[in-house]
């Protein structure tokens, strides 16, 4: 008992003695922030960052620098100490996030005020380690969780959480726990702790097979980008002829999806070709989903959902997605485009 | 695998001491003295994460090891390294001889000769369909491989690998149902049931314990594994048998009541599908389904008839059929299998409003029919 109380006080003196600590080295910012975001300052007191002595200063330099970034720091300042992680991340589609952002016509129709509170939420990946290594514990084994990937791979255009929590992989993880015994999403996105999010993945999100610059891979680069996810992460589990296997039957469930989406456009571009529909809709990359016909809007549901969810739920290895969500919904959405066209023909035609 | 035993002990042990030795990092031996034969001079660096599992699992205690199931690596080549149920029955005959009476074991049977599973592109059904089909003839749908936990089978998101989504949002209705809720928060399987609490009670390997209606939910009638209808009095039993899991919490009288009540939201489903297909009926009466039934390919099992349910395809059908396919496959479903699940959100919200929305549609969607086509022969 008395050892008990001995310790405790112990850790109550070297506790409170290390927070005096920090509080002269950090001068004046503690004197306000230990009550006005109190939050933060508990996270930061119990990371790792406190332990090895990077305070408030070391990354926001002084208050006066802080305040009109309201508190930004770059993923320049983190490379500081993490340069290679830095120099990873930048070999990756995360780091080209932003920049995408602003070119894309979507984005650039909305209000301002939607633009802040839709897409730069999840874009500003590019400008924050904080988008993945949350404020102020900036805990890689929360980073490693599959709900922190969740936060921006979930919903209408991208559910991968849901394609991989309804995975076998998803499911040994759910009812076991245990990332050695089944992968999470970083185990094979973020292989060893890479901070290249691309590693292994040889399409963008529109299924185009170029890199990272939007430059077109040749075969051969498409193989050699598979290959380390075949021959090193899968195979901790699975025998890699029976992986690339896998592997080709969700490419031919791309290409499948595509010939689906083939057949549609080529109804919407007769519609075009009569005269129907106006010369030169936007199809697919680049389409919008505002201010178009109501059949090119159900190209836009088959092009950015159906499509995704069979193309990414087979390579996720969902047959949820890949079927239902995925693949059920493009045939059913390529029958609604149809009996559209025969009306708006139809209509043309009692018009005239 | 023929040669291994003839080894000598002393060159396996050499084996081992050496894959050990050269990597520290990978999976430490504990199963050392159990015989994996030659399957670990490569499976050890090949699969290490899978060897692992086994190293853990209750099979490598009891000195089951690679050649006990996969026999040996020429007869795992050819199969894939699969391993069908009889093997598994050689030591787990109980478990065996309770699956057989299940749903699961005709899974993929009846996949085979079903209609939608025909339509799709034959190279990419094993994408789709079989991944969860295949559990007639995998014990590992179930029980992960390698290390083939009994306790993590028992976890929901075990039977939600496959029962979720659109089809069949079991997972989805159970967890957001009460028995789901109290199950999450509390973590007891004695606080809130899980899956197999009602489905699976005691152990049993036969998940087609104490269910009375159904099967496959977009059929009215209750069949049995060679879909002959079930008697009154069977149906009664089944009821019987489910209602005993219920009163380890609820009375006899509550539970029988919730049942029956989600009996009638079953019957209300089913009348208001019913009111969908009509308009349909008469859309085809009129001659104005389009494609016609001569214009599009024949049905896989149904030839050139129309299909209005179960087995009606997604593919090459009319709109106003495809409406109908919604109502009936996604959303009829959600209602009265929501009845049993106890789910409001998915009776109401996600099933009931949405047929009545899609029956809103279909009617729509009648009209215009008539309004354009009527007489124009097209």
């Amino acid at each position: 008992m008395i050892n008990r109380m001995f310790l405790v006080g112990f850790f109550v003196c070297f506790s409170f003695s290390s927070l005096l600590g920090a509080e002269e080295k950090i001068g004046e910012c503690l004197a306000c922030h230990q009550k006005d975001t109190q939050g933060i300052f508990k996270a930061w007191v119990n990371s790792k960052h406190y332990k090895s002595g990077v305070d408030c200063i070391t990354c926001h330099k002084s208050h006066e620098e802080a305040k009109p970034r309201k508190s930004t720091v770059e993923p320049q300042v983190c490379a500081k100490c993490h340069a290679e992680q830095f120099e990873q991340f930048q070999k990756g589609r995360h780091s080209i996030t932003w920049d995408r952002m602003k070119e894309h016509r979507q984005y650039q129709t909305l209000p301002d005020p939607l633009k802040r509170a839709l897409c730069e939420r999840c874009h500003n990946i590019q400008n924050k380690c904080n988008a993945c290594h949350t404020s102020h514990a900036f805990n890689p084994a929360e980073a490693k969780e599959p709900e922190a990937c969740k936060k921006c791979h979930t919903g209408m255009a991208g559910p991968h959480d849901e394609m991989y929590a309804s995975s076998i992989h998803g499911t040994i993880y759910a009812t076991e726990k245990n990332s050695k015994r089944a992968p999470t999403c970083a185990t094979c996105h973020m292989y060893k702790g890479t901070h290249n999010s691309s590693f292994g993945v040889i399409y963008d999100s529109l299924g185009n097979a170029v890199d990272r610059d939007g430059k077109a891979l040749s075969k051969e680069n498409r193989e050699k980008i598979r290959q380390p996810l075949v021959q090193e992460v899968c195979h901790q589990c699975h025998i890699p002829d029976l992986t690339l296997e896998r592997f080709e039957l969700a490419d031919q469930v791309k290409n499948e999806a595509k010939k689906v989406l083939a057949e549609a456009e080529k109804v919407i571009r007769e519609l075009e070709a009569e005269g129907i529909l106006p010369k030169g809709v936007t199809l697919g990359q680049g389409q919008l989903y505002e201010g178009t016909s109501r059949i090119e809007s159900l190209y836009y549901r088959m092009f950015q959902f159906h499509n995704v969810y069979a193309r990414k739920g087979a390579y996720h290895f969902s047959a949820d997605f890949a079927h239902w969500y995925g693949w059920a919904h493009l045939q059913m959405s390529l029958i609604e485009i149809k009996e559209e066209a025969r009306k708006l023909r139809e209509l043309n035609r009692i018009k005239k | 695998m023929s040669g291994y035993r003839q080894i000598p002990r002393f060159i396996l042990f050499f084996l081992f001491l050496v894959s050990s030795l050269s990597c520290a990092t990978k999976p430490t031996i504990k199963a050392l003295g159990i015989d994996p034969g030659l399957c670990m001079g490569c499976h050890i660096e090949r699969t290490p994460a899978l060897f692992q599992a086994w190293v853990e699992s209750t099979h490598a205690k009891n000195g089951v090891n690679c050649v006990t199931c996969h026999t040996d690596h020429e007869a795992a080549y050819v199969t894939k390294a699969m391993v069908f149920p009889d093997k598994c029955g050689e030591c787990h005959s109980k478990q065996l001889e309770e699956f057989r009476k299940s749903r699961h074991s005709i899974a993929f049977e009846r996949m085979r000769i079903q209609g939608e599973y025909l339509g799709i592109p034959q190279e990419i059904r094993s994408q789709f369909c079989e991944r969860c089909h295949i559990v007639e003839k995998r014990c590992n749908s179930c029980h992960a491989s390698h290390d083939f936990s009994a306790k993590a089978a028992r976890e929901p998101e075990a039977c939600g690998n496959c029962h979720l989504g659109p089809d069949h949002p079991h997972k989805e209705m159970y967890e957001s149902s009460l028995h789901g809720i109290v199950y999450k928060v509390t973590q007891n399987p004695e606080r809130g049931p899980t899956c197999v609490t009602c489905h699976m009670p005691g152990g049993t390997h036969d998940s087609s314990f104490g269910i009375a209606a159904g099967p496959v939910g977009t059929r009215a009638a209750v069949v049995d594994l060679k879909e002959n209808p079930i008697s009154t009095e069977e149906k009664k039993r089944r009821r019987e048998e489910m209602i005993q899991i219920c009163t380890t919490c609820h009375s006899k009288r509550f539970a029988s009541e919730q049942l029956a009540n989600a009996d009638q939201v079953k019957e209300e489903a089913f009348i208001l599908q019913k009111k969908g297909r009509e308009v349909i009926l008469g859309v085809d009466k009129e001659g104005l389904l389009y494609p016609s039934l001569s214009e599009r390919s024949p049905h896989p099992t149904e030839g050139r008839q129309l299909v209005l349910a179960d087995p009606q395809l997604y593919v090459g059908t009319s709109h106003i059929e495809r409406l109908f396919f919604t109502m009936f496959k996604f959303h009829n479903i959600r209602v009265w299998k929501s009845g049993y699940h106890f789910s409001p959100a998915y009776i109401h919200r996600y099933g009931w409003f949405e047929m009545q929305m899609d029956l809103i549609d279909i009617q729509d969607e009648a009209k215009k029919l008539k309004e354009l086509f009527k007489g124009t022969n097209k």
